[in-house]
């Protein structure tokens, strides 16, 4: 008896210290989550429709107990330097602290529609998403593992990396990058209507690409290489475009 | 016990289905009991009576009456198949003749109507066809206004399949390539303003297009889109790019690539 007594105790402990230190917010009602970073952005997802953002790093320190932080950016109504708002479907989360600032961890709901604004330098990688997930960076590299899209992103000079577990057929995928190489990883039965543009860089793939008969008195455009073709007899529109850098597209 | 009990085991008692002290039981008190004693010799009498009564079996005149009798209907069956028989053939004749006058008819059908209808059809389809890209317009020029990139750009590859779009069409592809949220719409917009570059109003948003952009992804996308149209007005802002000391290196190279073609 005394056992379980002190057992209880300990998991409402337990549980009482967690919840101090991770930050959740329920989305019921919630469908698309925008959210705002100068620092990198870490997007998982887990099974509870609720919005939680991994306090390790983020808490104020002892020193400040009894003040509140101030940001140039807004005010801190979670006490984790996050400025969270329900507006409408809409949740915005702005991370409030500066670039150099830790990853901002950030767990969601496995179908929630995510937008990811410009964030400067820092990083962006979202795993085991079956939603649309759109994002722009400049410099920082972008990582999605285990998604299915519809995706529309774009970065600067980063690097995108996109290894898709299924292909949504529900509407576009459009990738774009200035400078940065573009490497997806599609399963190999994947139907797609698949376009591959890059205006300097080179485009490298495993799978079977039909090449158009060329027209005859075919008008030749300084550098424009564009590849159209059907993966799987077509399906949904993927595009990759790349100014500078190599695109890369592999079978799974 | 009484003997309103012990008669209602006297069934038992009889068909030695009792164990042995309730069968000393009885036995005792039927040697006592006057009216138990003769309720036990009418049930003996009832078992004897249904035990000795024979089974009664059908005599031999019935049997010889049954095998008539199934003599007889085997006979009437085999009449009337032939009688169906018969009926068949002359069915299966009448039922060719109707297949035959079926068939006829519909085909007969099929060339009348399609000799007599071929014109208000097609001028029909002509109706519908109209009314599709009708629909398809709106859908287009609705999807366009979307929250979602994605579906934007659903619209703009929608909006680049009509042969000959209207100026709504054209005008809502011309504020998706500047005024987009996401840079991805805005080139898939430019692309498939190339398609319409026909129009006037098309060739001068996309100079002024490329007057006015910062991102070089776009810059890009324009400078290709320009040359590909030959729209030499688009020149003097290309020169600007390249003085222009801010302008990445390999926009300037897209740049030193096409402006040859054009001048």
């Amino acid at each position: 008896m005394k056992n379980i007594a002190i057992a209880i105790v300990l998991f409402i402990t337990i549980g009482h210290i967690q919840g101090q230190e991770d930050y959740t917010q329920s989305l019921q009602g919630v469908k698309n989550v925008v959210i705002g970073s100068e620092s990198g952005v870490k997007l998982k997802a887990h099974d509870k429709n609720e919005l939680l953002i991994i306090g390790n790093g983020r808490k104020m320190p002892e020193k400040a107990r009894g003040l509140k932080a101030v940001y140039a950016g807004g005010s801190d109504n979670t006490g984790f330097g996050v400025y969270v708002q329900k507006e409408g479907g809409t949740l915005i989360v702005r991370n409030l602290k500066n670039m150099h600032s830790k990853i901002l961890e950030v767990f969601l709901p496995k179908s929630i529609n995510i937008k990811v604004e410009r964030s400067n330098l820092g990083k962006l990688v979202a795993e085991g998403f079956s939603s649309e997930i759109e994002a722009t960076t400049n410099v920082g590299n972008m990582t999605f593992r285990d998604v299915t899209g519809p995706i529309v992103a774009k970065t600067a000079t980063g690097e995108i990396n996109i290894v898709f577990n299924k292909v949504s057929q529900s509407s576009p995928i459009s990738l774009v990058s200035a400078t940065g190489a573009i490497d997806v990883s599609l399963p190999s039965g994947t139907p797609a209507n698949l376009e591959m543009k890059t205006a300097m860089g080179e485009i490298f793939t495993d799978f079977d690409i039909k090449f158009p008969v060329p027209e005859s008195g075919l008008k030749v455009v300084g550098g424009k290489r564009t590849i159209k073709t059907e993966l799987n007899n077509g399906g949904v529109e993927i595009s990759l475009r790349s100014s500078t850098g190599n695109i890369y597209l592999r079978k799974q | 016990m009484n003997c309103n009990q012990i008669e209602e085991q006297l069934i038992d008692y009889l068909d030695n289905n009792l164990d042995q002290k309730e069968h000393r039981v009885i036995a005792t008190h039927l040697t006592t009991c006057n009216s138990c004693q003769e309720s036990l010799q009418e049930l003996q009498l009832v078992f004897g009576g249904i035990d000795n009564d024979p089974v009664e079996l059908p005599d031999a005149s019935m049997k010889v009456n049954f095998e008539e009798m199934l003599q007889k209907e085997k006979e009437i069956l085999s009449d009337s198949k032939i009688v169906s028989l018969r009926k068949n053939s002359k069915n299966s004749w009448k039922t060719v003749l109707q297949i035959a006058a079926t068939v006829a008819l519909i085909v007969s059908a099929y060339f009348y109507g399609k000799q007599e209808n071929n014109e208000s059809f097609s001028q029909e389809m002509a109706v519908l066809e109209k009314e599709k890209v009708q629909l398809k317009q709106e859908v287009t020029i609705s999807l366009i206004e979307n929250k979602s990139a994605s579906k934007r750009l659903q619209a703009v590859n929608y909006a680049e399949e009509f042969e000959k779009p209207g100026n709504e069409i054209l005008k809502a592809l011309i504020n998706k390539m500047f005024y987009d949220d996401h840079i991805n719409v805005r080139l898939a917009a430019a692309e498939a303003l190339t398609k319409f570059s026909d129009s006037e109003m098309v060739r001068k948003a996309l100079i002024d297009a490329l007057e006015m952009e910062q991102d070089p992804g776009m810059q890009i996308e324009l400078i290709q889109i320009l040359v590909s149209i030959q729209e030499k007005r688009a020149v003097p802002s290309m020169e600007k790019l390249l003085q222009n000391e801010e302008t990445p290196s390999y926009v300037k190279d897209q740049v030193t690539i096409g402006l040859p073609s054009l001048i």
